[in-house]
């Protein structure tokens, strides 16, 4: 291992304390309205879930029935959630790696609101009926071009940090993957919404571009993001180097090649063409290969550091991210094997594999650079190690319900049924309700830890944090005096110097 | 470094770094080359999932057996029209009728039209393209005694091809032997003509026709409004149909 001193110079905090204090508003805006879109996400994930298995709950009305709250849902939780936390991660990032504090604060605020704006039109278009029935893209469609040019205006100032670095050395892997995902996350987004809601596309082939868009979406949006924040936190709360640089660059360019091909076997034995559908079958278990170099890598970093392991909540959360990635990978390999698309295609399975990519893998990640990024940006420790701890537990008791019941047991069981024709569908129906019961309680667990973090973020966000040197650890001090010991307190500090 | 000793409860502009940034301070610097080799088993793992991804390439896309079966035909969507009925023109639609009914001429009359030396040939006849009733009688009649084709005298005897013989059949024969072996005719035989060939046959209720009866009795066309060829018709009732298209 390297040599290099840990101690950073006063120069480096200085800079560092300068760069926080810059994007302190839009980054503490971007997470905390970030959780506050997945609460209402998942109030609206167990309310669609409970309707699976108990259609009469909360009554008939309309906008509370599964076909509005299923797609509000899934909705909140990709661009109410997902997108602003990878926005806070993102310009933090890229602002710390590049050296350079930011001088936009005020302009990504602006268009922070305005996304919070196009998503909340969107959600509330959903609940009243104007939903357009499109996958991951139900917002009514005067919503995208809102969301697209107020993305601009945030990912411009990501994309300018970068141009303007200090420093002339290589740039780190994880600003390749936060300035391609910069990139990525326009073109896929665009070109989706012209082929689908605007330009005459053919019904069918407006269908397949829909699969490969949410395939994207996660491939190359979500998971560069994660990586880009798994990389980071570990290099920089173990003190060690990447595992192995050139696998990192290598996985890299893997998956912007691979990435980009997958999805269309969403609509795998319609009459498109067959090499789209094949292609990507196979390209989606091609992505398995990137994404388990990149989690191998990381996790390779993190070995032999049981302690700071233990000890760590930035660390953990993305660890157990990292864990979901490959779990993620796997399940890619798994489910988008032609030989199971013939079960898997029209169940449970692929809505397992969205919340696998969307919470198991990218929340867990962003929760670690959360947990990471707050304190320093509101100069104040997190209050409970309880309520970090609640966090994790029932985060990763949710998603590993979701995985085996649901995505892997649910999944096949259902595709059985259905593909059984001596049977009446009913018994198709009838044989996944215990895992529908399965997923709401999934659901609730990851309600019940996220509650818990939107409380702490908003206490966090209101300066209500502690102030002491000392952080916020997962397992206790060695201090008779109390949870945080008597030295960190930053008050009886400053009593003692003057 | 700024003062040390500030007490402001808030971190805002004279923030004192080294005591108040405590998360900055206590932050490691980053590492990021580092080179030590994946593991095997990675590598291994990872060439196993390329193995089984370019099998799905290779055994699907270049297998065309592999996703089309054989003898495939395109299902008929639930609520559309079958392929079988669909419009067609009213000249294809008779003539395939008519060329079906017409193997039971091309015994005698030849499949070409031809005829031979004891039977009258078709194409090229004044009999067939002419009035249109004439050739209707001797269809469902049959035909005896000298007819004169072309110049040439036949004595041959037909016998009636009429029993069973309805509109639709008769008017198909019509129309192929009419529109056939060089022959052409501006306007098609219609259902309703036919139904009056039958019906003058029925009146007249007699056996074989001979030429000179028909040149005495019967040299006018049908009545009944014909069909323009390009009509677009139900090819299982010859009845004109809306386009919908």
């Amino acid at each position: 291992m390297s040599t290099q001193s840990n101690a950073p110079t006063t120069e480096d905090i200085e800079l560092r304390s300068e760069i926080d204090r810059s994007l302190r508003h839009p980054v503490m805006f971007f997470f905390t309205s970030g959780a506050a879109w997945l609460a209402v996400s998942l109030v609206l994930g167990i309310i669609a879930s409970i309707k699976t298995h108990n259609p009469a709950f909360l009554g008939e009305g309309s906008f509370i029935q599964y076909g509005r709250a299923f797609p509000a849902h899934i909705n909140a939780l990709v661009y109410g959630w997902g997108a602003q936390a990878a926005f806070g991660v993102m310009i933090w990032l890229m602002a710390r790696l590049s050296r350079q504090p930011s001088r936009n604060a005020g302009t990504l605020l602006v268009a922070g609101h305005i996304w919070n704006l196009g998503v909340m039109l969107g959600v509330g278009g959903i609940i009243a009926g104007h939903g357009t029935g499109k996958h991951w893209m139900e917002f009514p469609t005067f919503v995208w071009p809102v969301l697209l040019a107020s993305y601009a205006a945030i990912a411009i100032w990501v994309v300018i940090s970068f141009r303007v670095r200090r420093g002339d050395d290589e740039a780190y892997i994880s600003q390749w993957y936060i300035l391609a995902a910069c990139i990525w996350f326009p073109w896929i987004y665009l070109t989706a919404n012209l082929y689908v809601n605007v330009f005459d596309v053919h019904p069918l082939m407006a269908a397949a571009i829909n699969g490969w868009f949410r395939q994207a979406l996660v491939l190359l949006f979500f998971v560069p993001i994660g990586i880009a924040s798994a990389y980071y936190i570990t290099a920089k709360i173990t003190a060690r180097a990447v595992y192995n640089y050139s696998y990192s660059a290598g996985g890299f360019w893997a998956l912007a090649i691979i990435a980009p091909w997958a999805g269309f076997h969403a609509v795998m034995g319609s009459p498109i063409p067959m090499f789209l559908q094949y292609t990507g079958a196979a390209a989606s278990m091609l992505a398995a290969v990137p994404l388990i170099f990149a989690g191998v890598n990381v996790l390779k970093t993190t070995s032999g550091q049981a302690e700071v392991l233990a000890n760590s909540p930035s660390l953990r959360f993305t660890v157990a991210g990292v864990f979901g990635l490959i779990a993620l990978a796997l399940l890619g390999v798994i489910l988008a094997h032609p030989d199971a698309i013939r079960y898997s295609q029209f169940s449970l399975a692929s809505y397992g594999y969205d919340v696998l990519a969307l919470y198991g893998f990218f929340s867990m990640c962003m929760f670690g650079a959360i947990y990471f990024i707050v304190p320093r940006v509101t100069r104040r420790e997190w209050i409970s190690r309880r309520l970090i701890r609640t966090h994790f537990w029932f985060s990763v008791y949710g998603v590993l319900l979701i995985l085996v019941f649901c995505t892997l047991l649910g999944a096949f069981q259902q595709g059985a049924a259905q593909e059984n024709f001596d049977q009446p569908w009913k018994q198709a129906v009838k044989s996944t309700f215990p895992y529908a019961v399965g997923i709401t309680f999934a659901w609730a667990a990851i309600l019940w830890a996220n509650i818990f973090f939107f409380i702490h973020l908003t206490l966090m966000w209101l300066r209500l944090g502690r102030r002491s040197s000392h952080p916020t650890l997962l397992r206790r001090d060695h201090s008779a005096l109390g949870p945080h010991g008597p030295e960190g307190d930053i008050d009886e500090l400053e009593g003692a110097q003057a | 470094m700024s003062d040390p000793s500030t007490s402001k409860p808030d971190l805002d502009d004279d923030t004192n770094v080294s005591i108040d940034a405590a998360a900055v301070k206590r932050e490691n610097q980053m590492f990021t080359q580092g080179s030590e080799p994946i593991s095997l088993w990675v590598i291994l793992g990872g060439a196993l999932i390329i193995l089984i991804a370019g099998g799905v390439i290779a055994g699907s896309i270049f297998d065309y057996n592999n996703y089309v079966k054989p003898g495939y035909v395109r299902a008929t969507a639930p609520g559309a029209a079958s392929a079988a009925t669909l419009p067609k023109s009213a000249l294809d639609a008779y003539l395939k009728i008519g060329k079906k009914a017409y193997t039971a001429c091309a015994g005698c009359h030849q499949p070409g039209g031809e005829g031979n030396a004891a039977y009258p040939p078709l194409a090229n006849s004044e009999w067939v393209t002419g009035p249109s009733l004439r050739p209707a009688l001797i269809i469902l009649n049959g035909l005896h005694e000298a007819i004169t084709v072309d110049g040439k005298t036949y004595n041959a005897n037909m016998p009636s091809m009429g029993s069973g013989m309805d509109a639709k059949q008769l008017a198909g024969v019509l129309n192929y032997i009419r529109n056939s072996f060089g022959n052409t005719s501006d306007a098609l035989i219609s259902l309703e003509m036919a139904q009056n060939a039958l019906d003058v046959s029925k009146e007249r209720d007699g056996g074989q026709v001979t030429a000179t009866e028909l040149n005495a009795d019967y040299n006018i066309d049908l009545v009944g409004a014909p069909l323009d060829p390009e009509t677009l018709v139900d090819p299982k009732t010859l009845l004109p149909v809306e386009s919908n298209e």
